[in-house]
This record gives C-alpha cells, structure tokens and sequence, in this order.
C-alpha cells in the first residue's frame, strides 16, 4: 500500500518534471546515483581501508582513498555527461502487434555524450547501445515491443548512462503527451466479400470497380491519402497531372462492408482477421467500411481510411 | 572493433599481468603456485589464438579445485596472508578464462582494485609503488575500455584525466585525516629478505655470501657519543654446541635492570626481514610503540613486519656489573671433548696469566703474531675440532672464526664471554646525513665480563684486519677484489665507477626519504605535520580541512565545468536564455518567435526594445556572418534594459 501510493507519488513528480516532447537536460532533472558496479567499487575501497589501517600500510591506505575520491569525481563526470543534452520526440510510429513500434528521436548533445542508452522504460527491453554522440544533432530510433494491441500514450522515455566507468547510474526521463497504436497482428483469411454484399443496401457500402473508369461523374485533384486506384491514368498520360475520378450512385460499385459480427471466431482472432482483411481490401484496392461493436467507420478509402480502421481495431 | 573482441584482448593482456605479478612474488608464493598460474596463463592464450577451445564451467571449476589444492599443499595453513593472495590471483586468473561479456570484465577489473594493492602487502619500495600505481592506471582504464566498449588506446587517455583529477585529493587526505589504529590484529606476510641468522656457525661455511641489500639507516644526532666504530648490537650467542653459537634464551626475554640514560636519541630505518631482532648501538632502550628491549639491551620488535620499520632509542647505560650464578654458569659452559689443543693453549695462558686484561693481551699477541689473515672466502672445516683446526692449521677465516675462537679461549679459561651479531659501520650520506648500512657489514664480535665493570667488548677480528673497524667492508681496499667477487653483479660492485656510484647514492637517498617520509608516516609525523601546517588548533582543523578540501575542490570543478559548457554556448544565446528564464517562459516546444511574443505581453513596456532583440538575434542565429562587436553590445544592453524596464512594473 505505501510502497504503490509512494511510486504514485514519485510519478506525480515526475510527469510534472518531465511532460514535454523536447528536453534540455540539465541540474534540475538529471538523477545521478552510483551503480551497482559503483557500490561493488565502494566495498572494495573499504576493504583496502581496512587493509591500509591494520597494516598501517599507507600506500593502500592511498589505494582506497583514490578509489573514494574516483567514485566522487565519476559522479560529476558522469553528471556532466548528460548536462545539455536535447532529446525531441518526432514521432512514434504505431505498427502490429508482434512488430516494434519505431520512436524517433532527435538528440542534440552540447558536447560529446558518451555511453548513453535511450529507451522506453516500461516497453523496451534492454540491449544497451552504449551509444557515443558527438556535438551534432543526430537522429535516433528507439524500438518499442508491444505484444497487446490497443492504444497506448507515449509514456516515460528514459535516456540512461554509465559514463565513466559504469561506476555511476545517471538518468532522466522525457513523457511526451504523444501516443501510439498497436494494432492488431493480422491473421490471414479470406477476404469476406459475399458477407459484405449481404450487408449491401441497409448500410450502403460499396466498393469500387477500379477498372470502370467510364461511370465516374466527375474528375478532382489527387490528394495524398486518395485511394490510387481511382487515379485516372488517362489523363495523367495525357497532362501529367494526377485527377482522381469521382463515381455517382451506389448502384455502380459493390459495397463491401468487414464486419465485426461476421467474422469467425474469438473477438481478439476476429480482429485479428479484420486486420487482415483492412489491408488486403486496401492492397486489392478496394473501398470498404468497417462495422466494430462500438464504432461504424463509413466507406472510404485511401492511407488514412485505412489508418482509421486499425486505429479503431487496435482500440476495440 | 566488436565488444566481445575487446574483453577478448583486454583479459588476455590481464592473464598476463596476474602471470607478472605472481613470478614477482615467487619468493613468498612459492614455486608450485606459480608455475600453476603460468599454466593457466598459457591456456588463457591459447584458448585466445583459437588453439584450444574455450574451457566449459566444469573444466574452470576443476581447475579451481586444483588450485586450490596446490595453494593449501605448497603454503599451508601457516602463512595466512600469502595463502590468501595466492587464492585471490588465482581466483582472478581463473576467471579471466570465463569472462566472455562486458559485465563480467566489468566486475573482474573493479575486483582488481583490490586485487594489485595486494602486493603492498609484500613489498613497499619505489619500485612495487611505481609498479603497482601503474597497475592501477591500466586497469582503470581497461575498466572503462569494457565498460564504454572503446579501444584501450582511448580509454587510457579519458582515464588518465580523471586518474590525475583523483589522485592530489587522495594524498591531501593521506596526510590530512586523522590514522586510525589497526582495528584488530591479521596475520602479516613474512619479508623474503633474509637478515641476521640465530645461530652462527662460521666454520662450514667456504664463501661468505654477502649482499648489497641495505639492513637498515641510521639517523644519529651530532653528539659525543656517537663515533666509529659503530657496532650494532643485534643477537647475543651465548649457547656453544661445539659447532655452532645459538641464539641465548634470553634474547626475547624482557629487560630487568636499572640504566642510566647516556645521551640523545637517535633514530633507526630497518628493512623488513624475516627475524625480530633491531639493531642498537651498544645498550639502548626503544623511544617508539611496537618495541620492546630485552636483557641485553637490544630492542626487537613485538610484532614481525614486513615494511621498514622505524624507531626511536634512547642509549643508556645498563646496571649489569653484577652477574648472577646462573648467568655466569650460562657464559662460561662449553660441550665435553671439543678441540684439545685449544684447551690446552687457553689453560697454558691462565696459568702464565693473572688478570683478565692479561689474557687478552696473550690472545692478541698471539692472533697478531700467528700469521693469521683475513679472508671473505676461507677454507671449509668439517673437523669436529673445529677451533683447533683454525687457530693451528687454516688460520684463515672471517669475523665468525675469530670471534668464535676467541670466545672458545675466552670461557676455557672461566671468563665469561659471549658471542654478538650484527653490523659493523655504515655508509655515510652526507647530503642526507644518515648511516646506511648494508648486508655485506654483517659482523660478529665477543663480549666478555669484568667484575664491577660489567660487560665489555672485544673484537678479534680487529687484531687481523683492523680496518674493518672503521668504516663499511665496501671500503677495505685490500679485499675490494674478493669482495666485489662475492657480490655478484650489483651497483655497489660497480662503485669505482663514478657515474654509477653517483646514480647509486641518489637511488639510495631517493628510498631513504621514501621509507621516511612515505613508508613510515604514521601518527606521530602526521600529528607533527599538522601541528606545523595548524598550530595550536591541530586537533580539529585537520579533520575539517579535510572537509573544505574536497568541497572546495568538487565544488569548484562543478563550477567550472558548468560555466565552460555556458561559454561553449553563442552569446545571443545566452541572452535569450537569460531572457527567458527572467520571464519564466516555457519555450521548449516554442519558437523564438513566439517566445519573444509571449515576453511582449508579459512585460508590454518593453516591447520596443524586445523586437529589437529580436531582429538583432534572429539575424545572429540565421545568416550566414555573425554579429558585430557593436551589435553584440547593443544585444546586452538591450537585454540589460528589458530586464530593467520590466521590473519596474
């Protein structure tokens, strides 16, 4: 009970410290404790006083003071390691579950940074980089593992130390008020087309026929995030500019609707397979809409259609 | 380079210098333990060019075992602290044939912080400092060639500084905290020198195996009582066997008698060796902690050392011109049927003699006019009358056969006499003003008693060869050949040449303040140090200086440190920052821009001048020339001046 309300706490603090995108790290947020190596050192540096006073053997009297006074200064050293350092969050790119999550960095060290170790401290597992940054801005990715689907906040990035000797831990944290998604790992299948025409004309859904580039009503400018298989090839032959073709009525195209309800299986198999299915349609270039327990995403297509529907999986 | 191949390199290059270390410690490791390592060295590089496979755990534990064994066998029970150090490198070089990954080499190298001062523990001077010092500098920068996986090269650079940075604070604190006494006792490592033996017995010996080492320094005070010769008391032999003179009983016993005190003291720097027995001149009672002095007026020390020791005595006269019955039964006994002749001769004396003095003066003549020689290399004598051999047929022998045969004489004629070790004059250093005295001044001589006189001495030898009185043996120019031969190849055997003898007397003088001033700065200097550096107020500001030393120094370089990466930063940097944090604005996810437009509203009296700044900064961070030495100026009264304006408010 104390222990979680003082790890509450010490959250608290911190989130407050350290909620931005973009840090520059300095006195007031740089944590710097000896490690575990750095405690061993200690003992060590106390056996030899012992040794050093019972022998009244001065020189490893000498040994042992060297060693306090090297573990004193490593603490600074280490301290002003970190001192300076700009690490920004660009993005975190959310992908399926079972593959990483990349975040990218941009980290910015005043002077020479050595040792340091960026990840996330609750998702990354840890194989050190030990990573030594010169006086440049440098761009870095962090790799995130998720196994659970769903949407998460950015949480606590953690850029880590051992500079010098691995005899110091010194740490700090940046909380971006970003988030990720994790979307379900797709699982092949079929892709359900005769379900969707069942469920044709109560939810008007279709998809299109890419290759009926006479029943389009009307020619409009591509936009990114446009499905490109309504790009009229045509005339982009003809001007060299992208028109995308608008189709009429639902009557032209097949509705295509993927459909929580009418998937196999147990609710994690069954988004999983909708996943799928979301990127197949996409792939075959397909206009689809998703119908999910709590959410109806309406028919469309294109990158950020597609981007919706995982989002609206993953969160299922 | 991959980081395996690095923990790779740097435990070979570690394999190694446990190998070093202990073929440098053989003498007190023994042999068997070292040719063990050196086994477990040679597989170490082997298993490193690819000729044998990495050993698995059970093959290390094994090895392990057996080296365990081969410790417990070859040193025993009985040498504690060697058998310690023997596990502990042996322990270390085992496990450098496991280490595979960073962390374990990380723990292996903070391990041998413990590890190399070990050898403090046997030896002291220069040399092991300077060795073992260098140790330390090269493991702490393996350490952080594993730690930060960087080439040795890199790392020994980075590690120096911060070696360097530590190293003048860990001497300040040598000299400033307070010593502390031993909390409890631990066995200590025997010295590998070998000093005086207890029991002298001259006449088998065929070639007198002298050596260069020093015994011990002297530091003796201008006064009248201190002039050559300089015998140094160190074994009294007062037991005869026939063959050899052992050490008396009373030797550790503590002394009883009065003594009246004869002059200043004066102190003794001895080297570590392997017997107890200190070295005074004449009679002296000790003036330092850990001595004790015993019947005969010798000091030794309670407690078996292996660094220099130094002492304070206090010579004094002993109250001994009584003897006791027992005393005088102990000094005049002689074993049954030993050499017939010389009973004879002594028997003939006493009867043609009647005073002490007068025998003497019979032996002498005799000694003088014998035709008897001194030599470093003398005949062996495996004759069961040993004494008859020598005064009638060899008559050839060094200060053990003379004294031997002298005291032999001496007790046949019921004088008590006995036999003393120890040296006989020294080197004077002139620009340091003390006594060396080295092994190859070993000496032996007689005492005898007078009654109401007490004990005096006599030294036969002197008959023969008196001007081994003065002086060292080094400066006997009719022996130089034969002793330089019994050398071997030393400094000292080279003395005649001026170049080196110089680099030797420096060499000499060099470890003479080093045992002083470093070995042996134990409480007592170090209460006088702080007295001359404190004064009266030595006994709380030492422990407190110690304190500001190292607050000042950390906080300083924190300083420091801190102000070079501000400078490292561009003025109008700076000034922004400044600016910025003056407003109390967040501007991390903010471009300058609006930043500056977040100060205009805070402080709205000062917006003229903060879009000027502005202008001035933006011009400054994003065109190729830099500012003008006046724009500089203008940005820091700008910057002056908003602060200013919006404090009015």
């Amino acid at each position: 009970m104390i222990s979680g309300s003082y790890k509450e706490w010490l959250n608290n603090i911190l989130a407050k410290k350290h909620s931005n995108n973009s840090m520059t790290f300095s006195h007031d947020n740089i944590y710097v404790v000896p490690s575990k190596s750095g405690f061993l050192f200690l003992f060590f540096a106390l056996l030899n006083f012992v040794i050093g006073i019972n022998y009244q053997n001065n020189l490893i009297l000498g040994v042992s003071y060297l060693m306090l006074m090297l573990q004193i200064s490593a603490l600074f050293y280490g301290y002003m390691n970190l001192h300076g350092l700009k690490l920004e969050l660009l993005d975190i790119t959310s992908n399926f579950a079972g593959h990483h999550n990349q975040a990218k960095f941009r980290v910015t060290p005043s002077s020479d940074a050595y040792s340091l170790n960026i990840y996330h401290s609750d998702f990354s597992h840890l194989d050190f980089q030990n990573k030594h940054f010169d006086a440049k801005t440098h761009n870095e990715v962090i790799k995130i593992l998720l196994e659970k689907r769903g949407k998460y906040p950015s949480g606590k990035f953690k850029v880590q130390s051992g500079y010098p000797f691995g005899l110091v831990n010194v740490w700090s944290y940046l909380i971006p008020d970003k988030s990720f998604y994790v979307y379900p790992a797709p699982m092949k299948c079929e892709l359900d087309i005769h379900s969707s025409l069942e469920a044709d004309t109560d939810t008007g859904m279709k998809s299109n026929r890419a290759d009926s580039f006479e029943d389009f009503s009307s020619l409009s400018k591509y936009q990114k995030g446009m499905s490109k298989n309504r790009i009229s090839w045509r005339h982009f032959a003809k001007s060299q500019t992208l028109l995308v073709k608008d189709y009429e009525g639902e009557e032209q195209s097949i509705s295509h609707v993927l459909d929580f309800h009418k998937v196999e299986g147990a609710k994690e198999t069954k988004l999983s397979k909708l996943c799928y299915q979301v990127i197949e349609a996409d792939k075959q270039g397909h206009d689809f809409a998703l119908r999910l327990p709590n959410v109806y995403l309406k028919m469309d297509s294109g990158e950020r259609h597609v981007k919706a529907c995982l989002e609206a999986l993953s969160e299922c | 380079m991959s980081a395996n191949s690095l923990v790779k390199r740097n435990t070979l290059i570690t394999s190694l210098i446990y190998c070093a270390i202990s073929l440098l410690l053989f003498q007190s490791l023994g042999y068997v333990f070292c040719v063990s390592i050196v086994l477990v060295t040679i597989f170490k590089v082997s298993t490193t060019i690819g000729a044998v496979k990495n050993p698995s755990k059970l093959v290390v534990n094994l090895l392990a075992v057996t080296v365990i064994v081969v410790v417990f066998l070859s040193l025993g029970l009985k040498n504690t602290i060697e058998m310690f150090v023997a596990m502990l490198i042996g322990a270390c070089a085992l496990k450098m044939l496991q280490v595979t990954s960073a962390q374990q080499a990380t723990s292996a190298y903070i391990l041998n912080f413990f590890t190399y001062p070990c050898f403090y523990l046997f030896s002291q001077n220069i040399l092991a400092f300077a060795f073992v010092a260098g140790l330390l500098l090269f493991n702490l920068a393996q350490l952080f060639s594993v730690s930060h996986n960087l080439p040795i090269k890199t790392s020994y650079k980075s590690s120096v500084k911060k070696f360097i940075f530590s190293l003048p604070l860990a001497v300040a604190m040598v000299l400033l905290v307070p010593k502390l006494p031993p909390f409890w006792q631990l066995p200590n490592a025997k010295s590998a020198n070998t000093g005086l033996s207890e029991d002298v017995d001259p006449f088998e010996i065929t070639e007198l195996s002298r050596s260069s080492e020093l015994a011990f320094r002297a530091l003796l005070p201008a006064a009248d009582i201190f002039q050559p010769p300089f015998y140094w008391r160190a074994i009294v032999h007062d037991r005869f066997d026939g063959k050899k003179w052992q050490m008396s009983r009373l030797q550790g016993v503590g002394l009883q008698r009065t003594y009246q005190p004869m002059g200043p003291t004066y102190s003794v720097i001895a080297e570590p060796s392997n017997t107890r027995w200190l070295f005074t001149l004449g009679d002296g009672i000790p003036a330092s902690k850990g001595m004790g002095v015993n019947h005969f007026g010798t000091i030794f020390q309670k407690k078996l050392s292996n660094k220099p020791v130094q002492y304070e005595v206090s010579p004094v006269d002993l109250d001994d011109a009584r003897l006791s019955r027992w005393e005088y039964a102990i000094n005049v006994q002689l074993p049954e049927g030993y050499n017939p002749q010389a009973i004879e001769l002594a028997k003939k004396w006493d009867s043609e003699t009647g005073s002490t003095q007068e025998f003497i003066t019979r032996m002498k003549s005799f000694f003088v006019t014998g035709g008897f020689n001194y030599s470093l290399s003398p005949p062996a004598i495996r004759n069961k009358h040993n004494v008859d051999e020598f005064l009638f047929s060899t008559q050839s022998g060094f200060c053990g056969h003379y004294a031997s045969s002298a005291a032999f004489l001496m007790r046949t004629a019921g004088i008590p006499t006995r036999l003393v070790s120890g040296y006989l004059g020294g080197e004077f250093n002139q620009q340091s003003n003390y006594y060396a005295v080295y092994q190859y001044d070993a000496h032996a001589w007689v005492e005898y008693y007078v009654p109401q006189q007490g004990w005096l001495r006599l030294d036969p030898t002197a008959w023969v060869a008196p001007d081994r009185m003065f002086g060292s043996l080094s400066d006997l120019a009719e022996l130089e050949q034969e002793f330089k031969d019994n050398l071997g190849i030393s400094l000292a055997s080279f003395s005649n040449i001026r170049a080196i003898n110089w680099v030797r007397l420096q060499l000499e003088q060099l470890d003479f303040h080093w045992t002083r001033w470093v070995l042996n700065f134990d409480d007592k200097k170090q209460s006088s140090l702080l007295k001359a550096l404190f004064g009266a107020k030595h006994n709380f500001l030492p422990a407190l200086s110690v304190v500001l030393i190292l607050i000042a120094t950390f906080g300083g370089w924190f300083a420091y440190l801190n102000y070079r990466k501000w400078k490292s930063q561009a003025k109008e940097i700076r000034l922004y920052n400044r600016l910025l944090d003056f407003g109390k604005v967040q501007a991390s996810s903010l471009t300058p821009k609006q930043s500056i437009e977040l100060l205009k509203q805070k402080f709205p009296r000062a917006q003229a001048e903060l879009s000027e700044f502005y202008t001035l900064f933006e011009s400054a961070r994003y065109n190729t020339e830099s500012l003008s030495r006046e724009q500089y100026k203008r940005l820091s009264f700008l910057n002056r001046r908003i602060i200013k304006k919006a404090k009015i408010k």
